[in-house]
C-alpha cells in the first residue's frame, strides 16, 4: 500500500514531542517534513526542539523553520506549561543538523509534489498554513485534509473560550478555517476528555534505551508538574491527532459549520460550532466530540512500545 | 417564608407557563409582573400577559417596562411563538390594570420597600433589569439574586455562539452578569433536557380543567417549531427557572465565572463560561446543567392542575 505523504506543522513542545515519537513510528505515513512555528515557546527553541527530538528518535526527516509570530498579533508562549526550552526538564544534546530556512516553501513543496494525496498534521498555531494560502491560494485545493490539534467546542483553556492555539494566532486559523480544504478538528472536547494517570505512566516502558527513556521523562513531566499546573492526567493532546489519522475510530464526532472568532474582546480565537445547525451554512469542519479513551491509550503504548524493539 | 419574586417576562408560551406555575406555588409571593419586548414587541407582550394572568383568574401588580433593547432595535421571535406571541389557544382580551409607571419604576418602587430580600425572575431579555441595576444601584442589596432563563455554556439556538433572550440584549446581559449580585441561570444545557413530551402534554389536557386545557393548548403549539428544528419533544426553557426557585433538589448546577459577550462577529450574546478556570475570577452565576425530567412534569402537573 502506498503511504500517505504527510507535513507535520508543529511548536515542540512536550505534547508534540510525543506526537513526533509517535509519527516516527507510525509507517502507514510518508513523513516529508517537520515544520516548525512559534506557539509554546518561539521559534528558536521549537525549531531546536524538533532537530533534537528527531536525533533521539534517529530519523532524518527534514526539519524547516516557520513563523516566528502570528499574522497580526503580538507573540503569546505557554512556557508556563512547556517551560523555558520547550520541553520542560528534558535536557537534549545540542543538534548536529540545521534547520531548513523556509516552512513555507516546504509545504508549498510538498503540496505541488503531492497534490490531492498530502495531509497536514498542525498541532499549534495556524500561522504557517495560513502564510502558505495567502501566498498561493491555488494551493488549498491540493490538500487532501488538515487534521489539526486545536480549537474546542465546550470550554477554552488559555480563555474561557478560546484553545491556546487557536487563541495564539486566530486570524490565521480563520483563513485555514474558510479554506475549503477538510479539516478535522481534535479539539479539547476530547484532548481533555481523558490522559495517562500516574499509575499508568510510572511503568511505562520496560525496555530502557535513549528513546523509551527520553519518553519517559516527558511523560513524567507531565504529570508531576508543581504547583497551579498540576493535572490529575497527562494530556497528550497532539499525539491524539495524530492516532486520530491513524485510525479515526478512537474518536467520535460530525461534521458542522464552524467559524472563527476574531472580533470579540472575550471570545477571540473561539471555534464557533453550530451544534443546533441554526446557520443552514456549509459544514466545513469534523469536530471531534467523544473519544474512546481506552482504544486511544492502547493505541498510543502500541506506537511507542516499538522503540523497545530497537 | 414565601420566597417574594418580580418576574420580568415576554410571554411568550413558556413564560406563560411559568407565570402559572410561579403563582400557583405555595413557595412563592409574586409582587409584580413586569414586561419586556423579546419574543414579540411589547405591546403583545404586556396584552398576552394579561389574557393569560385574567384567564386563570390571577390579580397581580403588572407594569410594561422597555419596548427595545437599550443600544439595538428588537429583534423578535415569531416563527416560535406565532404573531400574537402566544399563538395557539383562543385567550379573551383582559380589562387587567396596568400600572401607568415604568416597569424599572415600578422594580425601584417594591425593592425601595422592601424589608426582606426579592428574588428578580427574567425569563426574556434583560432589558428591563439592565436598565434597573444601571439607573438604580442603590437597589441592588435588596436583591438577594437574578433568577434567568437565558444563554448557554455550550452552543446557542439564535446563533451557533447564542440564546435568545442574550442575544437581544447583550449590552443588558453584560449590566446584569456584572452587577455583583449572584445569578442563577437556567440556559440551554438545561432546558434542552427539560422536554415535554406529547404523552406529558395529553396528561395535563386529561385534567379537563380550563387552565391546564389552555396549558396544553400552549404546549401543542410550541411543539411546533421544535419539531422544525430536529427536537422529538419540547424544551420547555423558562419553566425550569421556576422549577428551580420552587425545588432546587432536581436541578444540577455548577458555579462557574460567566461573563457576556458584547463585541463578537460570531460569538456576540455568549454566555462565556469560565470553566477551566482560566481568568481566576470568583464565580458570579450559578448554571443549571441538568435536570430531574420526570419531577419537572411532574411539578408542573401539579401546579397547573390547582387552577380551575
Amino acid at each position: 500500500m502506498n503511504k500517505r505523504p504527510l507535513i507535520i506543522d508543529c511548536d515542540p513542545g512536550i505534547d508534540d514531542a510525543i506526537a513526533l515519537f509517535t509519527a516516527f513510528q507510525s509507517p502507514e505515513f510518508d513523513l516529508l517534513a517537520i515544520t516548525t512555528v512559534a506557539g509554546n515557546v518561539g521559534i528558536e527553541h521549537t525549531t531546536r526542539n524538533a532537530l533534537q527530538l528527531c536525533e533521539v528518535a534517529g530519523v532524518n526527516i527534514p526539519v524547516a523553520k516557520g513563523a516566528g509570530r502570528p499574522l497580526f498579533r503580538h507573540s503569546v508562549f505557554a512556557d508556563h506549561v512547556h517551560g523555558k526550552t520547550g520541553l520542560r526538564s528534558l535536557v537534549l544534546p545540542m543538534p548536529s543538523r540545521q534547520a531548513l530556512p523556509s516552512a513555507i516553501e516546504v509545504i508549498r513543496d510538498a503540496i505541488l509534489a503531492h497534490p490531492n494525496e498530502i495531509e497536514i498534521l498542525a498541532v499549534g498555531p495556524l500561522t504557517n498554513i495560513a502564510q502558505v494560502f495567502l501566498l498561493d491560494p491555488s494551493l488549498p485545493p491540493l490538500i487532501k485534509s488538515i487534521t489539526i490539534m486545536g480549537g474546542g467546542h465546550r470550554h477554552g483553556n488559555m480563555t474561557p473560550a478560546g484553545e491556546f492555539n487557536i487563541v495564539v494566532d486566530p486570524e490565521a486559523a480563520r483563513i485555514v478555517f474558510e479554506a475549503g480544504v477538510p479539516l478535522y478538528m481534535v479539539g479539547l472536547d476530547v484532548t481533555m476528555a481523558d490522559g495517562l494517570r500516574r499509575g499508568e505512566i510510572d511503568h511505562y516502558f520496560s525496555v530502557k534505551n535513549k528513546q523509551t527513556e527520553t519518553i519517559h521523562h516527558i511523560l513524567k513531566d507531565m504529570i508531576y508538574a508543581e504547583g497551579k499546573y498540576y493535572k490529575e492526567a497527562a494530556y497528550i493532546h497532539d499525539a491524539m491527532a495524530l492516532l486520530f489519522m491513524l485510525d479515526p475510530s478512537i474518536l467520535q464526532g460530525d461534521w458542522y459549520h464552524v467559524d472563527l472568532e476574531t472580533k470579540s474582546s472575550i471570545s477571540y480565537g473561539k471555534t464557533v460550532v453550530d451544534y443546533y445547525h441554526v446557520t443552514k451554512k456549509p459544514k466545513n469542519v469534523w469536530v471531534a466530540l467523544g473519544l474512546d479513551a481506552s482504544k486511544y491509550k492502547a493505541a498510543l503504548q502500541e506506537r511507542l512500545h516499538r522503540y523497545q524493539q530497537q | 417564608m414565601k420566597r417574594k419574586i418580580i418576574f420580568d417576562c415576554d410571554p411568550g408560551h413558556d413564560d406563560a407557563i411559568a407565570l402559572l406555575m410561579a403563582f400557583a406555588s405555595p413557595k412563592l409571593e409574586i409582587l409584580a409582573v413586569t414586561v419586556t419586548g423579546g419574543n414579540q414587541t411589547l405591546a403583545k407582550t404586556l396584552n398576552n400577559t394579561k389574557r393569560v394572568l385574567s384567564f386563570a383568574g390571577i390579580e397581580c401588580l403588572i407594569a410594561a417596562g422597555c419596548d427595545k433593547p437599550l443600544f439595538r432595535e428588537l429583534e423578535i421571535a415569531p416563527e416560535v411563538h406565532g404573531d400574537s406571541g402566544l399563538d395557539g389557544p383562543i385567550l379573551p382580551e383582559s380589562d387587567l390594570p396596568v400600572d401607568e409607571r415604568h416597569a424599572v419604576e415600578v422594580m425601584r418602587d417594591l425593592l425601595e420597600h422592601a424589608t426582606e430580600p426579592i428574588t428578580l425572575v427574567a425569563t426574556g431579555p434583560l432589558t428591563n433589569v439592565g436598565l434597573l441595576l444601571s439607573t438604580y444601584p442603590h437597589v441592588k442589596p435588596k436583591i438577594d439574586q437574578i433568577a434567568i432563563m437565558g444563554g448557554s455554556i455550550v452552543g446557542g439556538n439564535w446563533t451557533p455562539g447564542a440564546e435568545f433572550n442574550i442575544l437581544v440584549d447583550p449590552e443588558a446581559a453584560y449590566i446584569t452578569f456584572h452587577s455583583g449580585i449572584h445569578i442563577v441561570m437556567a440556559g440551554l444545557d438545561v432546558t434542552h433536557l427539560a422536554m415535554v413530551t406529547k404523552e406529558d402534554t395529553e396528561r395535563i389536557r386529561a385534567l379537563k380543567k380550563k387552565v391546564p386545557v389552555m396549558v396544553a393548548e400552549l404546549l401543542d403549539f410550541f411543539s411546533l417549531f421544535h419539531h422544525t428544528m430536529g427536537f422529538d419533544a419540547t424544551p420547555l426553557h423558562d419553566p425550569v427557572t421556576i422549577a428551580y426557585l420552587i425545588d432546587p433538589s432536581i436541578i444540577d448546577t455548577k458555579d462557574y465565572f460567566v461573563d457576556i459577550d458584547v463585541d463578537g462577529e460570531f460569538t456576540l450574546g455568549a454566555t462565556v463560561a469560565d470553566q477551566m478556570g482560566a481568568t481566576g475570577k470568583t464565580p458570579n452565576t450559578t448554571v443549571m446543567l441538568g435536570i430531574d425530567r420526570e419531577r419537572f412534569v411532574d411539578m408542573i402537573v401539579d401546579l397547573v392542575s390547582v387552577y380551575e
